[in-house]
Parts: C-alpha cells; structure tokens; sequence
C-alpha cells in the first residue's frame, strides 16, 4: 500500500475521524477514543486497516475474474500491516515514527514496485489480439461499460466514471449497486472542502497547533506546523540524494519521533478531531444522509471483505 | 515563485468548493463522439500521462507508473514540465493507490486535486481547481499515487 507521505487523512481533512476512521496505531483493528468520541449515533466510520481490507479483496476479486477469462493478474501486498499506516496531518504514533520517520523509505519502496508492475509487464508481453482481449476483459467495452455521475458537494461540479468488466465486477460485489456508492462517495469524501477553510483558522486548532510548535522547537526544530515539518525533511532527503540516504532518514526519524511526541503531548489528534466533529456536525442534513449512506456501503464492503481476503501480517 | 496564500494550504485542508459550474467532462461514454483522449487511451498499463494541450493533445509531458514529487527536475517521468499541463490520464490499476493526486507545488504541497482510474481522463483542466483555490490548468508541478480516500477534490 503506497505511503500518503503527509497527507490528510481520507475525507476527513485532518484526522479521519468523522468520515472514515483513523485507527489508533498499526496494531489496532478498532477506532481510537477520538474516533468515538466523533461518532454520531449513525454507522461508524471504518479504520485504514479495514480500508485496506477492502482494497485488498478488490484486487482479489479483479484477479479472480481476470483468471476467469484466461489472464493471470498480480495482486500487490508487498507492504505489511505496519508498513501501511497512512501518515495523516497528525501522526502521534512515536514508535512507529521511531521506526519508518515518516514513511519515506517505505514509499520509494512502493515506488519501484509502481514501476515494475508485473500486471504491466504481463500485458505488454500479449499479442496485440490478447491485449485487445485482456483490456476488454478488465474494463469492458461497447453497452457493457456503465457510465455513472455525481454532483460534488458545494457547488454544480459533475464527476463521472465509466466502470465495465472485471473492474466493475469487483466492485459491485464488495460495494453493491456502482451508481449508489459513486454518489455517495463523492459526496461523503467532498465534504472537507464546504469546511476546510473554517476549520482551518478554528482557534482552538490553531491554538493547539501553536503549542505542538512551541514543543518541538525546544526539541531544535523550529516549524510552524506538522505540515513544514515535513516538507523540510522531504526538501533534506531530495537534497542529500542517494549519496547522503542514511543520513537524510536519520534526520526523518529524528523529526518524525519529535513531531510525534508533542502530537501526543498537546492531544493534537483529539483537538483536531473534535473540531473537525464541530464543523461535519454543522453540515446541512442531507449530507448527513449521504455520509451515513457511506459508512454503511463502507461496512458493507468490509463485512464482505473479510471472507476474500485474510488481512495483511 | 509563486505568491499564495500558503496559510490555505498549511494544514493542507481543502479550500471551500467555487462553485464553478462544469461543463460536462468529455469521458465519453459508449456515443459516438469520438474524442482525442478517447483516441489516446492506451489500455490500462498502470500510467499515469499529461499533455500540453487540451483533450490529449499537444506534447505529451510524461508517463510514468510511480509518482514524481517535482515535474521540472530530472527523472521521476515529467521533468522540465511545471505549470503545462491541460489534460491528464490515469490508466493506473484498481485497487490500493490507484488514484493520481496532483499537486499545485513540488514535493506534494500547495493545494490538490484527484483523478480516479475509474474516471480514465480529464481532457479539459481549466475548469477545474486544486483544493487550495488555483486553477489547475497549466499549473500543475507534482503527482503521487494515493487512495481514494485521501480525495475531496476530483477532477471533472
């Protein structure tokens, strides 16, 4: 599972809480106190673990028919539990920080598997007869291709998707009806944008930001926020190049336990959370529909999951 | 150097939608209309493309099936290529990272925006917006791989 190298977590911009699950560390299969806390008396939001799952039993599901039709397809788990962590705004879990920095190592790692995607070299190695076949298989074409839309939340955006063969059969058998789950997809993981910028100058974020600052800079690193944190350790690690690669993760590390520790020490993650709660709380009801609609096709998908595919070690 | 409102962007949020209305995408769907991206789609090879101009047209800036955290620098698929693309492919696999985020800054920072395998192509990026506000026509410096869920900003 390729690293989200300082990305926000899922649809909700911060800490993934409210909209899908932050689950407390590596280990943990349940949502955090954070996590409850933010819960509404609708369906609960899945961890990344669970997450996971679910993308794993697609790729399954995707081979499985693939085989059907005469192809092989690789399935990628090349990361361990672990390893696949997503790194949100906030990261407070220190001994995985201690161990992978920020995931920058792990990530070049899912790179070069991007790069050698044995499904690719597969495909290309087909007769141009068989690749045609193999295409038609994994997408479909012609009236078997279903075209879908959906508004985007905060405005008359339109997004569409064409889903066809193999790839829509491993979705609809986790997901159920496609034209359900795009829409409520759409809508649930674009709410952050009708508040991210509200939530963005929340005092009470921005204030427990300021004390995560004034923490590690008495650890000797002077950043703002989480967020320069890690571009300086990324503009380091790019500066230093392979020559200089012990060194550069050295210095992740050393930031990423920093940035951890004080996460931990101002209760970064539960301040981020409830504050976000405030603002998804505020949204006008239907959205509150479709969220609930999502986490329950979400659960669903999870629920089917576990009986495709064993979870990751 | 670009003069932003970088504070928008700190804690990476995404800025409120603009509310722009879209014109429809051009995914063309089983019609006749025979479009220049619909040409250009090469099967799902597991890249990700960009092309100077609209609908697959133009030079083709890059390929690549991993992520380039800095479209001008060497290496990574896209190098000297900042701030031109107008239309964008994903011919990624399903499943895990299959979704393209592409950034308005080098090393994945400023503001976002997400183009699903599931969606093939966007041909016309000046009606879209990175979540920190910029048009992304021609604006683009950076792209990963990330899932779905990292996403409230898509391309349409």
């Amino acid at each position: 599972m390729k690293r989200a190298f300082a990305s926000l977590c899922a649809a909700l911009a911060v800490t993934g809480a409210v909209v899908t699950g932050c689950g407390q560390g590596p280990d943990s299969d349940t949502p955090g106190p954070a996590t409850t806390a933010a819960n509404r008396t609708g369906p609960r939001p899945l961890t990344w673990q669970q997450e996971l799952r679910i993308g794993d039993a697609q790729q399954r599901l995707t081979r499985r028919c693939m085989n059907s039709h005469g192809f092989a397809y690789a399935e990628d788990r090349t990361l361990t539990l672990r390893e696949s962590m997503p790194v949100r705004y906030v990261q407070d879990d220190v001994a995985w920080a201690q161990e992978y920095g920020y995931g920058g190592r792990i990530e070049a790692r899912q790179d070069q598997v991007r790069l050698h995607n044995p499904i690719a070299a597969y495909r290309q190695s087909l007769s141009a007869t068989r690749r045609a076949a193999f295409d038609k298989a994994l997408d479909g074409d012609g009236s078997d291709v279903q075209v879908l839309s959906a508004k985007l939340p905060g405005g008359d955006r339109e997004v569409r998707t064409r889903l066809g063969g193999c790839t829509k059969q491993a979705q609809e058998a986790l997901y159920g009806d496609p034209a359900d789950w795009f829409r409520a997809s759409k809508t649930a993981t674009g709410l952050p944008a009708l508040y991210g910028q509200q939530l963005l100058r929340d005092r009470q974020l921005t204030t427990a930001v300021r004390s995560w600052s004034r923490c590690v800079k008495r650890a000797g690193l002077p950043y703002p926020d989480p967020r320069a944190a890690r571009d300086a350790v990324r503009e380091n690690t790019a500066r230093l190049g392979t020559a200089g690669a012990d060194k550069a993760f050295a210095t992740e590390r050393r930031t990423a336990v920093a940035d951890a520790t004080c996460a931990r020490a101002t209760s970064l993650k539960t301040v981020a959370a409830a504050r976000e709660t405030y603002y998804v709380d505020r949204l006008p009801g239907r959205y509150g529909e479709a969220l609930d609609t999502y986490r329950r096709l979400e659960r669903q998908a999870y629920d089917r999951a576990v009986r495709i595919v064993p979870q990751r070690a | 150097m670009r003069k932003l409102a970088l504070t928008a962007a700190v804690i990476g949020l995404t800025a409120l939608g603009l509310g722009v209305p879209a014109t429809a995408a051009q995914a063309a769907d089983t019609g006749a209309q025979v479009t220049g991206c619909n040409n250009k789609w090469p099967g799902r090879n597991g890249n990700v493309y960009a092309w100077d101009g609209l609908d697959c047209q133009g030079a083709l800036l890059g390929v690549t099936a991993g992520s380039d955290s800095d479209w001008n620098a060497a290496g990574g698929g896209f190098s000297g290529v900042w701030d031109r693309a107008s239309s964008a492919m994903n011919a990624g696999y399903t499943g895990g990272n299959d979704v393209v985020q592409f950034w308005y800054l080098v090393g994945y920072g400023g503001g976002y925006t997400c183009l699903s395998p599931n969606e093939y192509f966007a041909d016309n990026l000046s009606d879209n917006y990175f979540s920190n506000g910029f048009v992304v026509d021609n604006n683009i410096r950076s792209h990963r791989w990330v899932t779905s869920g990292s996403c409230s900003v898509w391309l349409t």
